[in-house]
């Protein structure tokens, strides 16, 4: 109303705002952390995703981005096949072996180049082009490995012979391992065959040298495998399912502890497949 | 799973060798992209009662071998695989490891109830090459993936069953031992 004088406010102390700069503090650090949620929760982030890395460790290469399908499990039992048939032509060539298994050998090279044929033919019927040649990463990281450290063995025909057997019992797993993943079951027969025969030849080379002792292994019965020099002994029947786990093989000279060179045998996995882009280079 | 008398002495009979790469291409073409499941289908718990049935006659025959006199823990050993073998099976379909196929047993029974270590092992390698070749024919049938698992792990080691088994019979020549490379063209012949 105009004239009319407005009642005064009673006059507040300059010290009794309605928040302290305590509370804007605390006011400032609740904004900031809901900033942060809505930030680590929103869909348009940045940056580099992998994890922190520490120390000086080469970054891992990534696997390739080939697809898998039967051609590559085929091409690859047949890699493993072809390496063993190089192997064993070396061995015999150098006349490394020992004549209780060089015999054994002999007919086992001829068994693998049915088996390499075998699986060729199977790759061609899944539309694939079959692989000619050694598995490279096998090749490159166990076999040459292994074969150094034979060289400088105390006993190379015995560690040869350990070998051969490794390579028969990581070839029948992998064809093992093979199998069930075959989308054309009519594929299965063939990698499961070849598990067989391979499986057969692990047991018969540990026959020829191991005799009856030899026949089964105590595993079987939740036993210890026996070792002889810190090597474990072969066994024909080394378990009551075709093992799919890893193979130990141990050879070389002991070093000065009496402690000898492990390696551990698998079965292939996503960076030694043969994969349908890879071109042969044997 | 039928062992007949008339097919054992011809593991080819029992492979079949009915894949013709031919036939396998033209499959593969169709279904490439088809996923397989992991449970045994009903046609495959079907077949899979019978293998059970059939492990566990395998397993009794060792057993009786074992009663007869022979003395080589080797056919303890083996008599227990098949018998392992059996039960696996049964838990995968669900079923009771109990029933054994008596026709199996009875076609072999004689064979094995003897104290003649080397005759019985002869005899029980041809049981066990049957088994193998059965048993890869089988693999290409399946439906489910976890049957095709189960029946190449058990393959596998029957067929080291039977080079041990051609030892102990005397068969020590390498080509006795090896066996033939016959199983693997089950799928490609």
């Amino acid at each position: 109303m105009p004239g009319r004088s407005q009642p005064r406010r009673a006059a507040t102390p300059v010290t009794s705002t309605r928040f302290g700069r305590r509370d804007a503090f605390r006011l400032g650090g609740i904004g900031l952390s809901v900033a942060a949620i809505a930030a680590a929760c929103g869909d348009d982030r940045g940056g580099d995703t992998a994890p922190g890395r520490v120390g000086y460790a080469p970054t891992p290469e990534p696997l390739p981005p080939f697809p898998v399908d039967d051609s590559v499990y085929l091409r690859t039992s047949t890699s493993v096949e072809v390496t063993i048939v190089d192997v064993y032509s070396e061995l015999l060539a150098g006349g490394e072996l020992g004549a209780d298994v060089a015999a054994a050998v002999t007919e086992l090279v001829t068994r693998h180049q049915v088996l390499v044929e075998q699986l060729s033919e199977l790759t061609s019927a899944a539309g694939g082009t079959p692989w000619p040649c050694a598995n490279p990463w096998m090749v490159d990281r166990l076999i040459a490995p292994i074969r150094a450290t034979i060289a400088e063995s105390d006993d190379p025909a015995r560690d040869l012979r350990n070998l051969a057997i490794s390579l028969e019992n990581v070839a029948a797993a992998t064809h093992q391992s093979f199998t069930r993943l075959l989308s054309v079951p009519e594929l299965r027969p063939g990698t499961a065959g070849a598990a067989a025969v391979d499986s057969r030849n692990a047991a018969t080379l540990v026959i020829l040298t191991g005799g009856p002792e030899a026949y089964v292994s105590p595993a079987i019965d939740g036993g210890e495998v026996p070792r002889v020099d810190g090597i474990p002994e072969q066994f024909a029947i080394t378990s009551r399912f075709g093992s799919l786990a890893q193979f130990e093989l141990v050879v070389g000279a002991p070093d000065e502890n009496g402690t000898r060179t492990t390696y551990l045998l698998n079965t292939p996995a996503e960076n030694s497949y043969i994969y349908n882009e890879l071109d042969p280079s044997c | 799973m039928d062992l007949p008398t008339a097919a054992l002495p011809s593991r080819r009979s029992l492979i079949g060798l009915a894949g013709a790469a031919g036939a396998i291409a033209s499959v593969a073409a169709g279904r490439a992209a088809q996923a397989s499941p992991n449970r045994p289908s009903e046609s495959d718990v079907e077949v899979l009662s019978r293998g059970m049935a059939a492990e566990l006659a395998v397993s009794d025959l060792y057993a009786l071998a074992v009663a007869a006199g022979i003395s080589d823990s080797t056919f303890a050993t083996i008599a227990a695989n098949h018998r392992a073998y059996g039960q696996e099976i049964a838990a995968t379909i669900g079923e009771s490891a109990q029933v054994r196929d008596e026709t199996i047993y009875s076609q072999f029974e004689a064979d094995f109830d003897s104290s003649d270590t080397a005759a019985v092992a002869a005899s029980a390698r041809v049981l066990e090459e049957a088994l193998v070749a059965t048993h890869l024919q089988l693999v290409g049938q399946f439906e489910g993936t976890d049957p095709v698992d189960l029946i190449t792990a058990i393959l596998v080691v029957e067929n080291r069953h039977a080079a041990v088994l051609a030892d102990i019979a005397g068969d020590s020549a390498p080509d006795s031992l090896l066996g033939s490379t016959e199983p693997a063209s089950a799928g490609a012949s």
